[in-house]
């Protein structure tokens, strides 16, 4: 497992053309983003091909990812998997009206851009943990499998009317979970 | 009041977590950017709420390691067309040896009466299909570029850049063949006794938008003291 620093380093190079920095950030990082891509996409193929988009899109755009707030590992995972609910929207709208997936990896910089602490993953998990019944399941098929509000609400069996208000009452407590 | 109540009058703190999650349909969506570029607040709101479900993703998502034919494929999609490499990797030699012929060379590109430059580069692609000079004054603190041979890809600039140590390259500006003196920020001159690398991007016209390279490097050299 390759260390925070190693990924930083590597990125840092490819800014600078470094295909062996390339290679090397491949081996180290492809089964996880290839990972998170496969879970999104339930799809070997297609996982295939946008693993093959991320990667040209980690090269083109390492020499912003300095700037970001995000650590490596998160900025290298955020763009697997807004690449891949990208497809998956596709797929599901077969060409037509979709939204955008949100491009945190491409954010600006701001004076309150913060890295999350090493140790904060066994926090968030925990924080999950109590959430009320159903919100992580909802947190996790958001963010991994691209589920809409109109989809949470039919999977997790909560009004439409009423999931939008359902979850954030979920966000903001675990948001409560993770600042206090 | 309809459940997806407009975005005034909402917590922006929660839209932060809705836009990470993906939630926020496409209008609020860009509404949501459109408040993170004035409020860095909020968007480091965002950018800590991406980087927890990142943090989730890397803990809950099993590795799958890819085929492992998939990496010459990946890395044919990046690079484009096969081509050596290493390149950059090289680069410490190939310049070292490239410098023992310079001294000679780059009187011709200075201006007359300046005097001898205090640090010249052979900026130079391995085959020598792109090669740049540059040499460096002190007495006006600038630096003299220009593209001795070879020429951006069609429709693109060949942008200059300066390396120190690990840091992120500075922009010099876009070269051609015209001689152009670039001036030299302090720091980077401070730098020039203990070896400046330059190095030569394409990227689109009047140079990288983003301030950071993205083109491929054609191109690099050592700016060292002539012997």
């Amino acid at each position: 497992m390759a260390t925070r620093e190693e990924v930083e380093h590597w990125i840092g190079r490819c800014s600078l053309g470094d295909r062996d920095a390339f290679s090397a950030l491949y081996d180290a990082t492809s089964a996880k983003l290839f990972g998170v891509i496969l879970r999104v996409l339930n799809d070997r193929a297609e996982a295939e091909e946008v693993l093959q988009e991320v990667y040209l899109r980690i090269w083109r755009n390492a020499g912003r990812y300095s700037a970001n707030g995000l650590s490596p590992m998160s900025w290298l995972i955020t763009i697997a998997r807004n690449r891949a609910i990208d497809r998956l929207r596709a797929r599901k709208s077969a060409g037509g009206e979709m939204d955008e997936v949100a491009d945190l990896a491409d954010a600006a910089p701001g004076p309150e851009a913060q890295t999350i602490a090493a140790g904060e993953t066994a926090r968030l998990q925990a924080c999950l943990d109590t959430l009320p019944e159903g919100r992580a399941e909802a947190v996790r098929r958001a963010y991994l499998e691209g589920d809409s509000y109109a989809e949470l609400a039919e999977r997790l069996s909560v009004p439409l009317n009423t999931i939008r208000t359902w979850l954030r009452r979920g966000l903001i407590a675990l948001r409560e979970c993770l600042t206090t | 009041m309809s459940d997806r109540g407009a975005i005034s009058g909402e917590d922006p703190r929660l839209l932060a977590a809705e836009y990470a999650l993906g939630l926020l349909p496409g209008v609020e969506a860009r509404a949501f950017e459109a408040l993170m570029a004035s409020d860095p607040a909020l968007a480091g709101e965002a950018l800590a709420w991406g980087e927890r479900l990142a943090l989730m993703a890397d803990a809950e998502v099993t590795d799958v390691a890819p085929p492992a034919r998939l990496k010459r494929k990946v890395e044919a999609h990046v690079f484009g067309r096969p081509q050596r490499r290493g390149l950059w990797a090289g680069l410490g030699a190939l310049a070292v040896a490239a410098l023992v012929v310079l001294a000679v060379l780059y009187a011709g590109i200075l201006t007359p009466g300046v005097g001898d430059p205090e640090y010249v580069a052979d900026v130079a692609a391995e085959d020598r299909s792109l090669v740049a000079s540059a040499a460096y004054q002190a007495e006006t603190g600038a630096l003299v570029v220009r593209v001795e041979a070879g020429a951006a890809p069609e429709g693109r600039d060949l942008e200059l850049w300066a390396i120190v140590g690990e840091a992120a390259p500075v922009s010099l500006g876009v070269i051609g063949a015209e001689a152009r003196e670039v001036a030299i920020a302090p720091e980077l001159a401070e730098a020039l006794g203990s070896g400046v690398t330059l190095a030569i991007t394409d990227e689109p016209p009047g140079g990288s938008p983003s301030g950071q390279p993205t083109g491929a490097i054609h191109a690099t050299g050592v700016l060292t003291a002539p012997a």
